[in-house]
């Protein structure tokens, strides 16, 4: 199972990785999971064959300085492989500029990604291994959008019911295993984590991360969290990046609008029709 | 000891205590409250059937050295204050025919402004001051997989940054070298394109009229490509080609982690070439024009972890080769016309945070070389380039190094811009070259120059 997808700009699996059905009678049998079982039924989950969501990013300095982008995203499922496209559509200098990945659920087949440039009006492939990057100048990696590799860590409950925004949650650390630190780290760019998930949605709710280098520690917060064609949807997004326990610097991501099991065409999700207007 | 508890340094402790008490570490969970946000997350633009983008740029370069006395600028200082606008609309006229249409104006307030530099008119008025068409076309796409886009476009087929091997179509910007914009670097050309998609492969039929040639500066300015055969007075005539239409043909899918191309085309070499040397009048005129030549092509590139490997192989046939400083003269009737064999070969790596770097090797291999062509049989020329962001790219700052192909020149150029917010961005260029005396290239070695930029961004 690998949802490590080595993806640039890739938005699309943002509504992937923070939606998830409501899964019928897990609360109820909630005391018989262990920590990995719940991470893995939070992995395991039905998030529509395809959608299209408009979604707005804004990035935030240590000066409260705002700065806003905005993306039409298109995702397609076929059978285990998923395509998807994000176009860019604000602010004026990168309005146009796409990014199309195809993510095959092949574990030792990378991704592949295309990025279109409206300035050059050139398609160009990407080398993308690195999720360690800071995705769109945001507070995310790429890592922190497309999820890790559920068979690289050990999880262990630090509590199994603590209150978060009137939900019971449970608090689980996740720290790379020995044999795949290295690459654990490599990837996320985190020595560990720390998750808060729903025991009635299966949704993670809060997260904490700890960097491997500058002393810095990354708190994710989902809010806005709406039932969409059966689909809990986290509407909102939040990543803050400390340092030394102060605020760095912090990210939004907020979908404006989301429809699930659409008409998504393949004929859109080709690299020819990123350097076509029409959509 | 004493004078830290006097009155005054109590304050002081007091006020440094207070400050730190202001500025202590808050509660972790406080991290994980709501931020509010001061923009309003919008819809799409694109629920309109239109929209419009543009920027402008205000430009100030400072000449480090002194180009000399071939060119109107001879001394060092200011060489631009150039304003520009670039706006671009798009819109749809049903729900499968698109339409563009963009523009870019220029004005460098230089020529007022410097009282040392005697500007030609055709600087003032053919480079300072310019109203240029950019995209303007219509495209269609058909529901049986044909696509038809109709009009004045780009069409970048290539792979490789250095050197264009398959990536024939469009002309460059060559009013400068390395200073320019990035959606200055390939220009439009009017061209019928037609796609179609058959199974994993597209293939592609472009046909150009009036394609024209690479945009030159003009005489007098610091990157006049004849500046020194107009110093030895000799006259310079620019024709236009005999034949203005062109064709090209692509066939392209893409593989497991990689992509592959085939490209042929009839064309005009975007360059000038010598065409005719008249020494009949008082003095020589040489007559430019565009040399017609074939070209046949492969492209491919492979993705692997970090890496991305790139190549290009070209043929270019009937292509005209500048001869030697000593036999100019010798080729009255045009340059020598040979095969050329071009290749590319390029990596990318991008394993380092947030640092993307890139390098690429290229060659030019000329069949039946002979003694008198100005180049080598085998020209190998190279880029390299780094490109990192920090500060939540709002800060960016690319690097390059190019060591040119026909020529033994090389250009450095290092760019920083910082994004101030989403509409103001400030920049700083620095370009710098260097060639040997022998080199084509030399009589442009002082135009290195520092330049700001403030660009503003606006959206409709």
């Amino acid at each position: 199972m690998s949802f490590r997808s080595q993806s640039l700009y890739k938005l699309s699996a943002v509504i992937l990785v923070f939606c998830t059905q409501v899964i019928g009678s897990a609360s109820s049998n909630a005391a018989e999971y262990s920590a990995e079982e719940v991470m893995r039924m939070v992995d395991e989950r039905y998030t529509g064959d395809s959608s299209i969501a408009e979604v707005t990013m804004v990035l935030i300095d240590r000066r409260e300085r705002q700065r806003a982008r905005n993306l039409k995203l298109y995702s397609k499922d076929y059978g285990i492989d998923t395509k998807s496209l994000s176009l860019f559509e604000s602010p004026a200098d990168i309005r146009g500029t796409a990014y199309l990945n195809f993510d095959w659920e092949e574990s030792l087949r990378e991704d592949d990604s295309w990025l279109y440039l409206p300035a050059l009006q050139r398609v160009k492939r990407l080398a993308t291994s690195d999720t360690s990057d800071s995705f769109l100048g945001s507070d995310f990696t790429y890592a922190d959008i497309n999820g890790f590799e559920v068979d690289w860590y050990n999880y262990s409950f630090i509590n199994e019911s603590q209150m978060v925004d009137g939900e019971e949650c449970w608090l689980i650390e996740i720290v790379p295993k020995p044999e795949f630190k290295d690459r654990a780290e490599e990837a996320s760019g985190y020595s560990k984590m720390q998750s808060w998930i729903s025991k009635e949605k299966f949704l993670q709710l809060r997260g904490q991360a700890w960097e491997l280098r500058g002393n810095r520690v990354k708190f994710f917060t989902a809010s806005e969290i709406e039932e969409i064609d059966g689909i809990w949807t986290v509407k909102r997004l939040q990543a803050v990046t400390t340092r030394n326990d102060r605020q760095e610097h912090a990210s939004v991501l907020q979908i404006n609008s989301i429809d699930y099991n659409v008409e998504v065409s393949d004929d859109l999700l080709t690299t020819e029709a990123m350097q076509r207007g029409l959509d | 000891m004493a004078k830290i508890f006097s009155l005054e340094n109590k304050k002081l402790l007091l006020l440094l205590c207070a400050l730190f008490c202001c500025q202590s570490a808050p509660a972790q969970d406080d991290f994980f409250n709501t931020i509010d946000l001061d923009i309003e997350p919008n819809a799409s633009s694109r629920a309109e059937n239109y929209s419009v983008i543009g920027w402008v740029i205000q430009k100030v370069s400072q000449g480090i050295e002194r180009p000399g006395a071939l060119f109107s600028r001879d001394d060092r200082g200011l060489s631009k204050i150039e304003t520009s606008l670039f706006a671009q609309l798009d819109t749809t006229l049903g729900q499968d025919l698109g339409f563009r249409i963009s523009t870019k104006i220029f004005h460098d307030e230089i020529y007022r402004f410097s009282d040392n530099t005697e500007f030609s008119k055709d600087e003032i008025d053919e480079f300072r001051n310019r109203v240029e068409l950019r995209d303007f076309y219509i495209e269609r796409q058909y529901d049986n997989g044909f696509y038809f886009k109709l009009g004045n476009q780009i069409l970048a087929w290539g792979m490789a940054e250095y050197s264009r091997v398959t990536d024939l179509i469009n002309v460059e910007d060559r009013y400068t070298f390395a200073q320019q914009d990035l959606e200055d670097l390939r220009r439009q050309v009017p061209a019928a394109l037609l796609s179609y998609t058959l199974g994993d492969w597209t293939l592609d039929g472009v046909l150009t009229y009036r394609a024209g040639r690479n945009y030159l500066s003009p005489a007098g300015d610091e990157f006049d490509q004849f500046i020194g055969i107009r110093q030895a007075g000799i006259v310079v005539d620019k024709e236009r080609a005999d034949n203005e239409q062109e064709y090209f043909f692509r066939a392209s899918t893409h593989l497991s982690q990689g992509d592959l191309q085939f490209v042929a085309g009839e064309l005009n070499d975007n360059a000038m070439t010598l065409r005719q040397i008249d020494t009949h009048s008082m003095s020589p005129r040489f007559q430019y024009g565009q040399n017609r030549m074939r070209a046949l092509g492969v492209s491919a590139n492979w993705a692997d972890g970090s890496w991305l490997y790139f190549g290009e192989l070209g043929l270019h046939m009937d292509r005209a080769v500048i001869p030697n400083r000593d036999s100019i003269f010798r080729y009255v009737d045009g340059w020598d016309e040979k095969d050329q064999v071009l290749s590319v070969f390029g990596v990318e790596y991008n394993g380092f945070r947030n640092l993307l770097l890139t390098f690429e090797l290229d060659n030019i291999r000329t069949r039946n070389h002979d003694a008198f062509m100005y180049a080598d049989k085998n020209q190998t020329s190279f880029g390299m380039r780094a490109y990192w962001t920090a500060l939540n790219e709002r800060l960016k700052v690319v690097a390059v190094l190019n060591d040119l192909a026909n020529d033994s020149g090389q250009v450095s150029r290092v760019s920083v811009d910082y994004n101030w917010s989403d509409s103001l961005e400030m920049g700083l260029l620095w370009v710098d070259y260097g060639s040997e005396p022998e080199s084509i290239f030399y009589n442009f070695r002082n135009n290195d120059i520092l330049q700001l930029h403030l660009r503003y961004n606006f959206q409709i």
